[in-house]
């Protein structure tokens, strides 16, 4: 029997599970997978108990626990319960020979049992024992809680993740038990511990950082905890050591080896290493875990490779269809116009040098009430709604995949549809894993905002905010240099934002690009060079990947949206739209107005057929007519703008992009991106912390000489820095040093330097009449002889231990550091030794006690 | 509080000189051994009794007797042997026939300087006879007390307890002597000067006393003066205690040895021309004050650690006063 190893191993599962909570919210699948491993703790403290309880326990949990099996309809399930029931009776009789089904049937039934309370109780009989009904329910609680597993994690905390969580983290309690306690290999049991512990790694759960931190020196705790209890237990079995002072208590009364020496030291080593593991890499900046696994990463907004679609991959399969096919119809009412119908948002990923579709988080359910504001745009600015009612034709001819993203105009305000549906945070997407997108009809209104002139001015002095700047300006390469000076050409002269954005968006509709369905310039910064200087013949894709990247390059965030333009008109006033209208477009970020859409992708029926530009770019006075106007859908509610609404905000806008500077550049013109910023703070950082031990010591030095008065006091003071600077040189005084003693140590050290030495001695002297006489010294001078003793002590010291004292001063470490030890000694439980150099001084045998002269 | 010191101060500037001159007296006797020199007269002005320890022909006696020298005082000399007793020490009381009367005749211990030479030769009983005139500093004898003069010490010299025909010293009366000195060989550069300078003639006949008995009563008044910090005096008690508790100790350091130390402390400072006690001089007094009353324990023994040993740790560990 060994209750504190089955303990400790069921500890170590629950410290191992705290990793899941990156991948669930809530905290009820934590109290029920807690519960399970309990459940399975007591199953296995039963099958340890002599054979007639073990046995007898046994034989009732699995009679309860085979219920169902009992109850099922076919006789042959029916009859396989027989010889469970059979060998969990005989192993009462027969242990040997039974034992280990009657354990597996204990530890199974008692987690079913657990479960069928916690999780289906209306459906058992009596409160606990299964049915087939409690099985159906169970069954159709797991999938339901299966189906989140195609959203991006953390998912809610559905009695079904719950479900989930308790079953399967049960599971490994039993595996560990059996592994820990029954065989006695608790150092084997990291396996299944960390299975419960990497599910969120091997998942799209974002790990890493303090959560993590603490989530893996938990698991690693528990881990240690485990084999350190084992490790005791057999040491004590084996009375392997000789000691010599025992201590009364629960070893002697054992009759083993007290082994709380050895045990204090495997503490120690356990929670070295797990501070190493933990600290490892923050000193190894490119080992991102998320990296090495699935090759995302990167940015503050994690793209996923994992269950996700590729839009780039949709797009060029519709794109590249024959005979285009109707994807959706839809019927607009309300003003506004450029309908294009969002469906994905990508974002650059510098680990991969290319766009990918940004994961959608779990965001927010959609429901009856308003949708997400849009990210960006100031509160109070008027907006402009529209409403389309959109129906979709049968899936699987466009954007198609398992977890649907609906398309909606950007941005969606309010959407009335059926089925579960989510919107993600920051990016607006709309998607579900569940609700069936075949033939869907749903009414979705989108907003576009309207900005006054007051606002417009008030914008121009609002900054990127930083969050914006992080994920959506970086871009790295080494061709960056040469992508930038032509984005510097390109948008030369234009002082704004805004102006700078038009610039580029003219410069691809400009005649010398052309498009090209089957250009297979590839997604990377050298296929975009090529495109820009030699090439310059492209699809969507180039064009929008190209425009992101030089409006990042010249200080805009940007973004990929891709989607359906807004399609043709039919005769009853609907509008369709066909594979050959999906379409990727860069969207570019403007404080105060937030994402708004660009068309760089020359239209027309030698482009992107019914691509159109956006109303705020195509204006008198950037040359009259732009090559898509006019053969845009101009949907009929945008025939009858407002007055003083569309209107207006174009007008205000394109005042911006004549260069008046109503919407000047505030964003961080050409500055560093995200990372070179990160690089920056941490260099700071570690210079901060570079210079601290230094520089704590100056200010000590200067704390201590302002807080001295009087003779005594200085001398105190004097004599404080003469031991700091001693202890900074590497030569530490012991307590029991007295001044003249130390003065002797110091005349030593300096050598032939008599100035130093007549210094010292003069200190030692003030000190000791300052401390013993009736009437002390009076201290004149005595800063400056502890300024020339340390300069003494530092030149003689040499160079290693002179800079040692500069950075690295002793006086000041030594103390963060005996109270890091204690701390440590606190948490470990062994007491802090003090520091060598404190009772064994360098040269004590020569000058520890000083000669009678 | 600062004019008494000042005061303190110049009574010692006066006196100082006085102890010099004894102390180069001394010096010129026993040469290359200023330490030990400067240790007994530490004694004397601390007005105790010094214990002189160490093997023969190192020079025991000749430095109790350069002590008494170099002091115009009155000296006697005990030698002790096995059959030595305590009335040949005190004193008796004899019948004057003419007098009709019992008389007391003074025995050697009614003297200045006492030089009990190999003491522990003596039986107990003498031994103890000598200790209780240490202790009280006065004679009884036959119901009447007679009072010793001051200044008074007891020199005693001893042979190491491993040698043969002693009576070693029960610790009641180790504890009374103030310090054990030892001497030690004289370095080879020291004994060939000695070899020529002593060669001849004893070094004794030439020393001349350098000072009076009175001149060393004025010196152990002006001594009393010497300024004791508090801080200081708790590092002695913490150094005293630190010898009870040692592990390595079976007797620790007595109160007695305490107040010894101090008085030791307050002369060595003096003659270190210092007004107030600083820590070394009590490291520095430690192990000639209180080794001799330590007792190792038998692991100790075992392990051949000598009390010395084990209070050269507990100077070097208790730690002192900062303020």
């Amino acid at each position: 029997m060994n209750h504190k190893m089955t303990a400790v191993a069921a500890a170590a599962v629950i410290l191992a599970s705290f990793s899941e909570f990156s991948l669930a919210r809530g905290v009820a699948w934590f109290a029920a997978a807690a519960g399970a491993v309990i459940v399975v703790a007591l199953a296995g403290t039963l099958t340890r108990l002599p054979r007639l309880q073990a046995g007898t326990g046994a034989t009732l949990l699995a009679l309860a626990g085979a219920a169902p099996l009992v109850a099922a309809r076919p006789v042959a399930v029916k009859m396989g319960a027989l010889p469970l029931l059979a060998c969990c009776a005989a192993s009462i009789r027969w242990p040997r020979h039974f034992r280990v089904v009657a354990d597996l049937a204990t530890y199974l039934s008692a987690l079913l049992i657990y479960l069928t309370v916690v999780f289906a109780r209306a459906q058992a009989f009596a409160l606990f024992v299964p049915t087939t009904g409690v099985i159906r329910q169970l069954g159709a609680l797991a999938r339901a809680g299966a189906a989140l597993t195609a959203y991006a994690p953390p998912v809610p905390g559905t009695p079904g993740v719950a479900l989930l969580a308790a079953g399967g983290i049960g599971l490994a309690a039993v595996v560990v038990d059996i592994i820990a306690v029954r065989l006695r290999r608790p150092a084997l049991t990291g396996l299944p511990l960390l299975a419960v512990y990497i599910a969120p790694i091997a998942s799209a759960a974002k790990v890493g950082g303090l959560g993590g931190l603490v989530a893996f020196a938990l698991a690693a705790s528990g881990y240690l905890a485990l084999l350190s209890a084992e490790g005791r237990d057999r040491l004590r079995g084996w009375g392997a050591l000789v000691t010599v002072w025992h201590q009364v208590g629960e070893d002697d009364r054992l009759g083993g080896a007290d082994v709380a020496p050895l045990a204090a030291t495997g503490r120690r080593i356990g929670l070295a290493a797990v501070c190493a593991a933990a600290l490892a890499p923050l000193i190894l900046p490119s080992l991102h875990l998320p990296r090495l696994l699935n090759g995302a990463g990167g940015g503050g907004i994690q793209p996923v490779a994992v269950g996700l679609p590729d839009p780039v991959v949709q797009l060029h399969s519709q794109l590249s269809r024959e005979k285009p096919e109707p994807v959706l119809t839809y019927r607009a009412r309300g003003a506004g116009q450029d309908d294009y119908l969002q469906i994905y948002v990508l974002n650059y990923d510098p680990s991969r040098g290319s766009w990918v579709l940004i994961r959608p988080d779990a965001g927010s359910q959609v429901g009856a009430g308003p949708m997400q504001p849009p990210p960006g745009l100031a509160p109070g600015t008027p907006v402009l709604s529209r409403t389309l009612t959109v129906t979709l034709g049968p899936v699987g001819r466009g954007y198609s995949w398992p977890i649907f993203f609906l398309p909606v105009p950007y941005w969606p305000q309010r959407l009335q549809v059926a089925g579960s549906w989510r919107e993600a945070n920051g990016t607006l997407m709309v998607y579900s894993g569940t609700t069936d997108p075949a033939g869907l009809r749903y009414t979705v209104t989108s907003g576009q905002p309207v900005v006054t002139g007051a606002e417009l001015a008030a914008d121009a002095s609002l900054p990127v905010p930083p969050a914006i700047a992080r994920d959506y300006l970086g871009f790295r390469s080494p061709l960056a240099g040469l992508l930038r000076g032509i984005a510097d050409r390109v948008t030369r002269g234009q002082s704004s934002a805004f102006g700078r954005a038009v610039a580029l968006e003219r410069w691809f509709q400009s005649a010398r690009f052309g498009y090209s369905l089957r250009s297979d310039l590839p997604d990377t910064a050298q296929g975009l060079l090529t495109f820009l200087t030699t090439d310059r013949r492209g699809n969507c894709q180039q064009f929008a990947f190209a425009m992101a990247v030089l409006a990042r390059l010249v200080g805009i965030p940007s973004r990929i949206a891709v989607g359906y333009t807004g399609g043709t008109p039919e005769r009853d006033g609907t509008w369709l739209v066909t594979t050959a209208d999906a379409h990727a477009w860069p969207e570019l970020y403007f404080p105060g107005l937030g994402w708004l859409r660009f068309e760089p992708t020359p239209a027309g029926p030698q482009g992107a057929g019914t691509a159109t530009q956006p109303s705020y770019v195509t204006s008198p006075a950037s040359g009259g007519s732009s090559p898509g106007q006019g053969s845009g859908p101009g949907p009929g509610g945008s025939q009858q703008p407002s007055p003083g609404s569309a209107t207006f905000i174009r007008g205000r806008l394109r005042t911006a992009a004549g260069g008046s500077g109503h919407v000047t550049a505030v964003a961080p013109d050409h500055g560093p991106g995200p990372a070179p910023a990160a690089l920056a703070a941490a260099l700071a950082l570690l210079a901060a912390v570079a210079v601290a031990p230094g520089a704590a010591r100056l200010a000590a030095r200067r704390l201590r000489w302002k807080a001295a008065s009087g003779n005594a006091g200085l001398a105190h003071a004097a004599w404080a820095e003469l031991r700091a600077d001693l202890e900074d040189v590497g030569m530490p005084c012991r307590d029991s040093d007295s001044p003249r003693a130390v003065a002797r140590r110091v005349s030593a050290a300096v050598g032939e330097d008599e100035a130093a030495r007549r210094a010292v001695r003069r200190i030692a002297e003030i000190v000791e009449r300052a401390r013993y006489a009736q009437v002390p010294a009076p201290a004149d001078g005595l800063r400056a002889d502890v300024r020339l003793v340390r300069r003494s002590l530092c030149r003689a010291a040499g160079p290693a231990r002179r800079w040692r004292a500069r950075l690295l001063p002793a006086s000041a470490l030594n103390p963060v550091l005996a109270a890091l030890r204690g701390a440590a000694g606190l948490l470990t439980g062994w007491a802090p030794v003090p520091p060598a150099g404190r009772g064994e001084a360098p040269g004590a045998g020569a000058t520890g006690r000083p000669a009678a002269r | 509080m600062a004019a008494e010191a000042g005061q303190a101060e110049r009574a010692l500037e006066d006196l100082i000189p006085i102890a010099h001159k004894i102390s180069s007296a001394i010096n010129s006797v026993i040469v290359g051994k200023p330490e030990t020199a400067r240790l007994a007269l530490t004694v004397l002005l601390a007005e105790g009794h010094a214990l002189i320890e160490d093997v023969p022909g190192v020079g025991k006696t000749l430095l109790a007797k350069a002590i008494a020298r170099s002091i115009d005082c009155s000296v006697r000399r005990v030698q002790f042997t096995p059959d030595l007793l305590p009335s040949d020490i005190t004193g008796v009381s004899a019948y004057n026939q003419e007098l009709r009367e019992f008389e007391f005749k003074p025995g050697p211990i009614f003297a200045n300087l006492v030089l009990g030479d190999e003491i522990n030769r003596a039986s107990p009983k003498t031994q103890s006879a000598l200790l209780e005139c240490m202790e009280e500093r006065q004679v009884t004898v036959d119901g009447i007390t007679y009072p010793l003069r001051a200044p008074f010490m007891v020199i005693a010299t001893q042979n190491p307890v491993e040698m043969e025909g002693t009576y070693p010293l029960p610790e009641a009366q180790r504890d009374r002597f103030t310090a054990r000195l030892s001497i030690g060989y004289p370095d080879p550069a020291a004994e060939l000067t000695m070899l020529d300078e002593h060669g001849s003639s004893s070094p004794l006949d030439e020393l001349t006393p350098a000072a009076h008995a009175q001149d060393v009563r004025a010196l152990i008044a002006a001594v009393k003066a010497v300024h004791v910090a508090p801080a200081v005096r708790q590092y002695i008690i913490d150094l005293v205690n630190a010898t009870r508790t040692a592990p390595s100790l079976r007797l620790g350091a007595s109160p007695r040895a305490a107040l010894h130390l101090l008085r030791a402390c307050r002369a060595y400072a003096a003659l270190e021309d210092r007004s107030f006690v600083i820590p070394d001089d009590v490291q520095v007094l430690a192990g000639p004050v209180l080794a001799h009353r330590l007792l190792p324990t038998a692991e100790a023994v075992v392990g051949r650690e000598l009390p010395e040993q084990a209070l050269d740790r507990i100077v070097a560990q208790v730690p002192i006063p900062s303020r």
